[in-house]
């Protein structure tokens, strides 16, 4: 199936979206700069505008938005597969307990070097926020790598969802033991981390995250057409000669992969990977992946752009916590799908 | 077509305890027919059409499609030889029957599954086949039963499998939907030449739409043969507990006959019945008059073939008298 007419109207509609975010998440904050200097930054002419924009725009708002749009699609990819690959509507990337492996990575970063060094993590400045990335990066793929291993032994889809969530409340239970025994300043950095944030990925990581990014949603299009044929159901697959077990495993990969190195980067991102899918689903009005795929994509990096322009707001002070604006967004989106499918729905009865 | 040859199927208990269901399966189907498997609940109907389609590993034996091992054959290269139909449901509120049915080409499709020129009419002509051309566009939760299973019969047809295998095909189907759905089935295997193994309680309908039943029970070996002929020499009884009990042999058989028929049958009520079931499911036309120009006279599970009052031959077997007959009225 092609794209009809309709829906390559909506897919260019949703390109300019998300490059118009893109650009205003480039433009707005606490500091005005002028358009005409931020178009001077970003062709490069440095002698142009003041140093400060140039640090600002460059260093600030570029990794920002570059963070936000890959977390956007990538986490939406993630959902997009394990909903597909659990035939489970409200599967999203946390539900494997990636993202419960990353925050007790975290918590435990904080608990040891307390602990250890007698100093809160929260005073060792550059140094603790990479140390961060790293507990976390740790957690998200010792879980990751527990799900895979187990669902190579484990055929069934359902187990492995159960097993997931499982090992999601043994994470959380063990972090908010640690919690428990934690110093007021762990816990404040705790909760800062858990709320998510755009803008722990400096000038020298991007690079690296485009990169790892890229290279797995370009994975993720080698499973369009598996995931196409799971929608019919396992057997179904089977007998139109896929390998369902090692394309649903396949699609843990990435989609765990994807989770984990995003949250490590970015915290653990609420309702972006729940919501997407739907959203993508309903405004296409298909199932079909070789539509899903692109859309979830570009609608994840663009609600994350929107998300983290709104939590940058002028008027707030700060920023506010990332995980607030999607779950605030994402909640009542899902809400509106569920009700205006209603009548879809009412018919499978 | 397919050849089961000292199979054994079962189901694996916990600690790797390999529970077979049946002694080891002989079976055979040849091309072109409709077999229809049947056994009681829990008799191992679904674990035996489970392995027959790969999905589940025989504990022994083989399977041999068109003379090929089945174990051999790589998933892609089955789903060339073998079709399925299911009762698993599909729920996805966005799926339209045309993507369904165009999966039906996965096998030959490219790694974006796009669809050549070819493949838009295979997949056109399967809807077409099914008479469901004019749902293409909507959705599958929007259809009855009935129209689910011809998408999925439609999809089967997609994929262009020498052998289609449906697991209780009639399960969710009125009674008018459950007679279309056979003479679908017969008019696949007799003009597209494809071979049709499906399950199902309905022995009725079975008996009298399919060329060969597969038979099995709980800890007897599986039997195979003209569905008449299981019936008359009483193992079909033995087999599915009281199958009287499920087949009227009320209905008027006189609208199976014709004056200007040619095959006239002597025999006990309920024998002739069934004889005549199966010499009318062959095309023979049956006729009311003694004096016709084929006599049969079925005694003692024997039956005696007379040519215009000449005996050609006599034989214990509906199956050989079939072969008989057609070499008489080709």
């Amino acid at each position: 199936m092609k794209p009809s007419g309709n829906k390559l109207l909506l897919f260019i509609f949703l390109l300019i979206f998300m490059g118009g975010m893109f650009f205003i998440n480039l433009v707005s904050g606490s500091v005005f700069i002028p358009f005409r200097d931020v178009l001077s930054v970003l062709s490069g002419a440095k002698s142009a505008v003041p140093d400060a924009y140039w640090t600002i725009v460059r260093e600030f708002r570029l990794n920002q938005a570059t963070t936000a749009l890959l977390s956007g699609a990538g986490l939406a990819v993630a959902g997009l597969l394990m909903q597909t690959v659990f035939r489970n509507p409200l599967a999203d990337p946390s539900i494997l307990g990636i993202s419960s492996g990353a925050s007790l990575g975290v918590a435990l970063l904080l608990w040891v070097t307390t602990a250890a060094g007698g100093q809160a993590l929260l005073h060792y400045g550059f140094w603790g926020s990479v140390g961060i990335s790293l507990a976390a990066s740790f957690g998200a793929f010792s879980v990751l790598f527990i799900i895979l291993f187990v669902s190579r032994r484990i055929g069934s889809m359902t187990s492995i969802l159960i097993i997931g969530l499982m090992i999601s409340y043994i994470g959380g239970a063990l972090t908010g033991l640690i919690k428990y025994y934690s110093n007021k300043d762990d816990i404040y950095t705790f909760v800062l981390w858990g709320m998510g944030s755009f803008s722990n990925v400096g000038s020298s990581m991007i690079p690296y995250l485009i990169v790892v990014v890229f290279l797995a949603l370009l994975s993720a299009i080698l499973l369009i057409k598996p995931l196409n044929l799971l929608l019919l159901g396992e057997r179904y697959a089977f007998a139109l000669g896929t390998n369902v077990q090692r394309n649903q495993w396949f699609a843990l990969l990435i989609g765990g992969f994807l989770t984990a190195i995003i949250t490590a980067f970015s915290g653990p991102i609420a309702f972006i990977g729940l919501a997407v899918p739907h959203l993508a689903r309903n405004l296409f009005r298909t199932s079909d992946h070789r539509i899903l795929m692109p859309a979830v994509i570009i609608i994840g990096a663009s609600l994350a752009l929107l998300c983290n322009w709104i939590a940058r707001l002028p008027g707030f002070d700060g920023s506010l916590p990332i995980n607030a604006i999607t779950s605030l967004i994402g909640a009542p989106m899902v809400i509106w799908i569920i009700v205006s499918r209603k009548n879809l729905y009412r018919e499978n009865v | 077509m397919i050849q089961i040859k000292e199979l054994l199927i079962g189901y694996q208990a916990p600690k790797g305890v390999k529970i077979p269901l049946l002694p080891p399966i002989n079976l055979n189907l040849e091309k072109g027919m409709v077999c229809g498997l049947i056994g009681a609940n829990g008799a191992g109907k679904t674990t035996l059409l489970r392995t027959v389609t790969g999905y589940i590993k025989p504990f022994g034996g083989t399977i041999l499609l068109n003379g090929k091992s089945m174990a051999s054959l790589s998933n892609a290269q089955r789903a060339k030889y073998i079709s399925v139909v299911l009762t698993d449901r599909i729920e996805d509120p966005f799926l339209q029957v045309g993507h369904i049915v165009s999966m039906g080409r996965h096998p030959y499709t490219g790694f974006m599954g796009k669809l050549q020129v070819n493949d838009e009419m295979i997949v056109q002509e399967a809807m077409e086949l099914v008479g469901i051309s004019h749902l293409q566009s909507n959705r599958m939760t929007t259809l009855s039963d009935g129209e689910r299973q011809k998408v999925m019969i439609a999809k089967a047809l997609a994929q262009n499998t020498p052998l289609i295998i449906l697991d209780e095909p009639a399960a969710f189907l009125d009674y008018p939907s459950r007679i279309e759905l056979m003479l679908l089935l017969k008019k696949l295997a007799y003009e597209k030449e494809k071979t049709i193994l499906l399950s199902s309680h309905d022995l009725e309908i079975l008996m009298r739409n399919a060329d060969q039943l597969w038979l099995i029970a709980r800890g007897k070996p599986a039997v195979e043969g003209l569905p008449e002929q299981l019936i008359l020499d009483g193992r079909l009884n033995t087999y599915f507990g009281s199958a009287d009990l499920f087949i009227s042999h009320d209905f008027d058989d006189t609208k199976q006959m014709n004056l200007s028929g040619t095959v006239f049958v002597e025999s006990d009520k309920k024998s002739g019945f069934w004889i005549k079931n199966a010499l009318s499911k062959r095309g023979f036309v049956l006729s009311q008059n003694p004096e016709s120009f084929i006599h049969i006279n079925y005694q003692n599970n024997a039956y005696v073939i007379k040519n215009k009052n000449e005996v050609v031959c006599s034989t214990g077997s509906l199956a050989k008298l079939l072969e008989e007959l057609s070499k008489i009225l080709p």
